[in-house]
């Protein structure tokens, strides 16, 4: 049988990276499974350690007995021991590891019989320190270790699971292993950054690549390498992707995907599948394409530290620039426009938008986005009636916009009659059928009930008819890029309307929920506190 | 079986010739011989496993369980080894109910102990009816009372999980739960800064979209006797941004006319987080001159700390802070 035991860095039970507290037959005892627990994931927890694998049998049943050789080795199983809690969706990907790398080595057992023959090799130093004198008898691994390619190369992975979270290695220079933990390689980041030393596994947010990977993205969303453009290409495996290749090639911070998309010539949706694998493998993050009008603000979970290795990179890369001093002008929003120096050199101004870039690049920058919300006293409180119980407030607010409508009505002529009670009823029924889309006509009487009846500058039939265009976007989960892209209207026509109805519009500015997900995991809720 | 339930509860043993076995289980036949032998190695263990909550995951299910040694001569091979397992859907999160399994195992452990409970056919028997009432009282509430005799009685309860709480500073403020039950006017909140900075966070639209949120929102940040409405309550949170102190907002908008005490509407908005507060730090660029007296201040310059932080552990004022601060022009500020 061979067994190796990976072990987490910390806990009560795992001191120093060794697993503390099992012997190696109670070990091989609880690891070395039957034949019928063998080929699917195992899963075992003893207190505060869980080991997790993927056992396999070496040869079909059948085969079991043909041989004389295999009666000494029936099955095997990879191991990774790691502490408890942790999240499932982290702990599945570990089995993930286990199962490679266990389909390798029988791969390896049958192909060459590479298990076998490092099994003789450890059982000849086991052999030999036992004959040894009891005085000079020594623990085996350490000659182990040295003799033997296999547990060199399980060290290797271990050493690396602790280390960067990839693995990438050839199991006997001939079986590809190319892994990663996605949230080990976006934490590793933020421990970077961050002086807070939270074990990378347990009290962070979990966030869930796979789940944000495609349906998060959108057309307007940009994608920004985390690495030189020449050394990524250089690393991709021989048999990649040949729009990958192209994809790279085409990249810049300035280009929307669907942008890259029409550059690389590929689809769309197969742009987003290869950005989710970029970014999967930390090799590409994803903003908004920088412009003019893009305001940011310091990242909250970045570190200020005043020595940090990153103030070091940030002199090697811009001999002339101060990260605290940077880091202290993006302490309050402010654009990219603000940023540049209008009076300064093109040159000047090209270093900024690089120094941007890297910033963003290392995560110390968010950028904010402006939401609009329009206030549930105005329309909101309608379109939850049908989906929840009326609360109190809403009736006084319908009671209120229905009684100053009469009013308005009875100085009005029969025709707007129709804008009081009749048609609050119709928005009522149609909610369920799709969007709301109120008519201008609605939405004038709304504003006259919150202006009690001062229309003022209300007369712009076509602003009035933008604005109720608008309104489905209006919930808080549209920042105005997103608003400009669906609308295909212009900033300063949104920003008009803003202005216009400033009154029963709030706008709101924080980040993109789904870019700032890659850089502080799910959202920034968890680091309220800190 | 709903996700989350326990779909088995069953009591195995170390028989003295027939080897590891399920001695009962309700229901009955629901983990097979065949599926026990395999997995019995984890069940009834090696004794250097005993007293461990042990949880296998293999062949669809979740067991947890913990494993019993009684030492005694009275029995036959001097000990008397038993595990009481809960059996779940492997995708169960099982762990709320590792305390369970533990408080079970010692309670039989006593049992055994005080009166062979175990060891005596006759009392042994009752353990079917005990273990369903218990499977369906914690699958039914999460809590369950069993009389054994006169004097003993189970008591079991299923606890949420929890995560550990953050770590606590210094300079942290306490502050009360408005779902728990306080009396909170009589404690003196001297929080009140109107000086802070704090940023609104994108979940600041389930204020729109959550309707008990609202609610619970208004009732905790209105005046007394007034009634604060959502639109000038998102108001306010949305003109949180940073470079923008609570003071400003007090200025620009005159909450008290709204009806909305702005101290509680930042405790809810944190408690919730709709927004988050924004910390001060002084960062010393490195640089050779140095103004004598102050020197000693330089180490909390270095970006590790915060205004709330410095303030809390040298005993300066913020006001004397910031002219420290202010007056040295190698002194930077972030914000985050």
């Amino acid at each position: 049988m061979t067994k190796s035991s990976i072990r987490s860095p910390k806990g009560p039970t795992v001191v120093n990276g060794i697993l503390m507290g099992y012997s190696d037959d109670v070990l091989a005892n609880l690891l070395t499974v039957k034949a019928k627990l063998c080929a699917s994931k195992f899963e075992l927890k003893i207190d505060d350690v869980v080991f997790i694998g993927h056992p396999l049998l070496l040869h079909p049943v059948s085969q079991e007995t043909a041989k004389r050789e295999l009666v000494t080795m029936i099955s095997f199983n990879v191991v990774i021991a790691l502490l408890a809690p942790i999240d499932r969706e982290i702990l599945m990907c570990y089995h993930n590891l286990t199962k490679q790398l266990a389909i390798a080595l029988r791969h390896e057992e049958r192909r060459c019989g590479l298990l076998s023959e490092q099994k003789r090799t450890i059982w000849s130093i086991q052999d030999e320190i036992a004959a040894r004198p009891e005085d000079s008898q020594e623990s085996p691994y350490g000659p182990i270790l040295e003799k033997c390619r296999l547990s060199q190369q399980l060290k290797h992975v271990y050493d690396e699971l602790c280390s960067s979270g990839v693995v990438q290695l050839y199991i006997n220079k001939w079986v590809h292993i190319n892994w990663c933990l996605p949230h080990k390689l976006h934490n590793l980041y933020m421990k970077d950054t961050s002086h807070t030393d939270t074990p990378t596994h347990v009290a962070r947010p979990v966030f869930r690549p796979q789940k944000f990977l495609i349906e998060a993205l959108r057309p307007y969303h940009g994608m920004l390498l985390l690495i030189d453009a020449t050394t990524l290409l250089d690393s991709l495996p021989i048999d990649a992707s040949p729009s990958l290749v192209r994809l790279i090639k085409v990249t810049s911070p300035f280009k929307s995907l669907q942008t890259l998309a029409s550059d690389a010539d590929i689809s769309l949706r197969q742009v987003y599948q290869l950005v989710g694998h970029l970014v999967y493998w930390r090799k590409a993050t994803i903003i908004f394409p920088l412009c003019e009008a893009n305001v940011y603000v310091l990242s909250p979970n970045i570190n200020t530290f005043v020595n940090s290795s990153l103030v070091e990179k940030c002199e090697e890369s811009f001999p002339n620039v101060s990260l605290p001093v940077i880091l202290s002008e993006f302490s309050v929003p402010s654009s990219l426009g603000d940023h540049k120096d209008v009076l300064g050199l093109p040159q000047q101004q090209a270093q900024e938008v690089q120094v941007v870039t890297w910033l963003l690049q290392h995560g110390l920058l968010v950028q904010l986005h402006t939401y609009v919300l329009m206030t549930p006293k105005f329309c909101k409180s309608w379109r939850q009636t049908s989906h929840h119980s009326v609360g109190t407030d809403d009736i006084t607010d319908r009671t209120r916009l229905l009684s100053s409508n009469s009013d308005l009505n009875s100085t009005a002529s029969d025709d707007s009659y129709s804008l009081g009670g009749r048609s609050l009823e119709a928005i009522c029924d149609n909610e369920d059928n799709g969007p709301w889309c109120p008519q201008p006509e609605q939405i004038l009487a709304g504003i006259r009930a919150m202006r009690n009846n001062k229309i003022g500058a209300l007369d712009n039939q076509e602003e009035l008819t933008l604005l109720a265009r608008l309104c489905p976007y209006f919930d808080g989960k549209h920042h105005l890029e997103e608003i400009m892209y669906a609308e295909n209207i212009r900033r300063s026509q949104l920003l008009t309307i803003l202005d216009k109805f400033r009154d029963i519009l709030i706008t709101s500015q924080h980040e993109d929920p789904v870019i700032s997900a890659w850089l502080y995991g799910a959202g920034i809720k968890r680091s309220r506190t800190s | 079986m709903p996700l989350g339930e326990i779909s088995c509860i069953f009591f195995s043993e170390f028989h003295p010739t027939a080897g590891p076995k399920i001695v009962y289980q309700v229901p009955e036949n629901y983990i097979s011989k065949d599926e026990f032998d395999t997995v019995h190695v984890y069940i009834i263990t090696k004794p250097q496993l005993k007293d461990r909550i042990i949880t296998i995951d293999v062949l669809g299910h979740k067991i947890v369980g913990c494993p019993v040694y009684i030492e005694n001569p009275k029995y036959d091979r001097n000990k008397l080894i038993f595990n009481l397992c809960f059996v779940f859907d492997c995708q169960t999160n099982t762990l709320r109910y590792e305390s369970v399994v533990k408080k079970l195992a010692g309670y039989l452990t006593t049992l055994e102990n005080e009166s062979g409970f175990l060891s005596s056919e006759e009392t042994k028997k009752q353990l079917p009816e005990i273990l369903t009432k218990i499977l369906e009282e914690l699958n039914r509430c999460g809590v369950c009372l069993i009389p054994i005799d006169q004097s003993t009685a189970i008591h079991l309860k299923v606890t949420g999980d929890h995560l550990d709480p953050g770590q606590v500073h210094n300079h942290d403020v306490p502050i009360y739960e408005p779902r728990a039950k306080y009396d909170i006017s009589k404690w003196d909140m001297a929080t009140q800064q109107y000086s802070n900075v704090y940023v609104t966070t994108p979940d600041i639209n389930s204020l729109l979209e959550d309707k008990q949120l609202q609610e619970e929102c208004l009732n905790y940040i209105s005046r007394p006797g007034q009634t604060a409405n959502l639109h000038h309550v998102l108001t306010l949170y949305c003109g949180l941004t940073a470079g923008t102190t609570v003071k400003d907002i007090c200025a620009r908008h005159n909450p008290h006319c709204y009806g909305i005490d702005v101290r509680k509407l930042i405790q809810f908005g944190l408690m919730r987080g709709l927004i988050r507060h924004l910390q001060k730090y002084p960062v010393r660029v490195p640089n050779d001159d140095s103004v004598g007296n102050l020197r000693n201040f330089y180490k909390w310059f270095n970006g590790n700390h915060c205004y709330d932080e410095i303030c809390c552990l040298t005993g300066l004022s913020q006001q004397e802070l910031d002219d420290i601060v202010e007056n040295d022009s190698n002194i930077v500020i972030c914000w985050k």
